[in-house]
């Protein structure tokens, strides 16, 4: 007897575990209402991201080749130049230096600085997608622990030979789940919104940084266009006749490879500006408002598509 | 000089510096050397002062840059985190079941030793 009153002791401190779960998962159920994360908006916004991104890059190695062939020919054809000046001096462990930094130098650089800060947006916006996806808490776990928790209650209670219906059993073993769901649930949704509203500022600056490296790069590349245009001239004046053709088709190229980087730029700098509001969108997904369609994130993503888009053509013209 | 008053210039210049060569070819065109040559020397000044421009922005920027992703890193360690304790949590339910079914065997297991 002593025995199976000990067992009531752990019976019911499990079923306070359990009614404890219950309690705050009614109020945080109440709490959470309709409120539900999007989870596609977060990957959207993530993708559209990763598109831009590329973008950026493709128009940066466009520039980074004109202005490294501008520097070749400005040097070799510069009688003040001297070879020296290209020699590397290593300094202290993997330090080196030239005497005077080429400009194609410096834009090697910010690729690779563009490339970490990218990597490092690029990974915040894909931890907002894994916080917002509905895997991280995954109701049909919970479903089966609801079975296990029906099927061991009603081994213990027949044993116990306690009197209780199965449909109370089951309400009972459902609630306490769907409880403990709601309370990680209610965790996941209150860290997503902290992690939104508090990287806001960091996605204006973001957005702001990327349009001012867009603005840099389209005065480059307007003044690097004109280097591009030299040997082709001085072909073209060379030459005469059919063997002009060559010439034209090569002005006639480079001008579509300046044309669709433009386009691009222009394209980027939409996205990038559509980049904090879509961001915005983000937590506003997190209200019970019905009518958020995330119009930000729709523009950012139409805006991404159109680059996909751009981004092949440049890559065609350049061929 | 602001950064925005620098890329404003460096615009400014660039467009200057295609009109200055759209000019130059002109003359060859119509073989006014030494008007092209003249125009060449301003061409040249003209590209030094770019290329000084483009240098301080991206200078400028990569620091920019590294400063932003030192924040969004520290920013996503925490967000890992995050995600981490929430993960803890789901395994803290899991092993509550699991525990629940455990001491309902024991339950039992005494059960059928008092019988």
């Amino acid at each position: 007897m002593r025995m199976k009153k000990r067992n009531f002791t752990t019976v019911r401190k499990t079923v306070w575990t359990l009614g404890g779960w219950l309690a705050s998962g009614i109020v945080l159920g109440l709490l959470l209402g309709c409120a539900s994360t999007k989870p596609d908006l977060f990957v959207q916004y993530h993708n559209a991201v990763r598109e831009t991104q590329s973008g950026v890059d493709a128009v940066l190695s466009l520039n980074y080749h004109w202005t490294r062939s501008g520097f070749i020919d400005d040097f070799s054809k510069d009688t003040n130049s001297r070879l020296s000046r290209l020699m590397i001096q290593p300094g202290a462990g993997y330090e080196w230096s030239l005497p005077e930094s080429p400009v194609y130098l410096e834009i090697k650089r910010t690729r690779s600085s563009l490339a970490e800060l990218n990597e490092a947006f690029a990974n915040y916006t894909s931890l907002l997608a894994r916080l917002a996806s509905r895997d991280l808490v995954n109701p049909a776990k919970f479903e089966q622990w609801t079975k296990d928790l029906n099927r061991s209650t009603t081994d213990a209670l027949k044993a116990l030979n306690l009197d209780v219906s199965s449909a109370e059993i089951s309400l009972f073993s459902a609630a306490s789940s769907e409880a403990a769901r709601l309370f990680i649930e209610n965790h996941r949704q209150r860290h997503l919104k902290d992690a939104i509203e508090k990287n806001q500022t960091n996605v204006v600056q973001y957005s702001a940084l990327c349009v001012s490296l867009l603005h840099t790069i389209r005065g480059n590349l307007k003044a690097y266009y004109v280097d591009q245009t030299k040997p082709i001239q001085e072909a073209w004046n060379a030459s005469a006749g059919d063997k002009r053709k060559k010439n034209t088709e090569a002005m006639l190229n480079l001008n579509e490879q300046y044309a669709d980087a433009m386009r691009i730029l222009q394209e980027l700098e939409t996205a990038y500006n559509a980049l904090p509001e879509a961001h915005a969108d983000l937590a506003r997904a997190f209200m019970a408002k019905p009518k958020t369609t995330g119009e930000g994130i729709q523009r950012l993503f139409s805006s991404a598509r159109r680059l996909d888009h751009l981004h092949q053509q440049l890559q065609q013209s350049g061929k | 000089m602001k950064t925005n008053d620098k890329i404003l210039l460096l615009d400014r210049l660039s467009v200057c510096y295609n009109r200055v060569n759209y000019l130059i070819a002109l003359c060859k065109e119509q073989a006014l050397t030494d008007e092209a040559n003249r125009l060449g020397r301003r061409k040249e000044r003209l590209k030094l002062e770019i290329d000084g421009l483009l240098r301080d922005l991206y200078a400028n920027w990569v620091g920019d840059a590294k400063a932003l992703k030192v924040k969004l890193e520290t920013s996503n360690q925490s967000m890992d985190e995050a995600i981490k304790e929430i993960e803890r949590q789901i395994k803290v339910a899991e092993n509550i079941v699991r525990a629940t079914g455990y001491i309902d065997g024991v339950i039992k297991v005494a059960i059928d030793l008092v019988k």
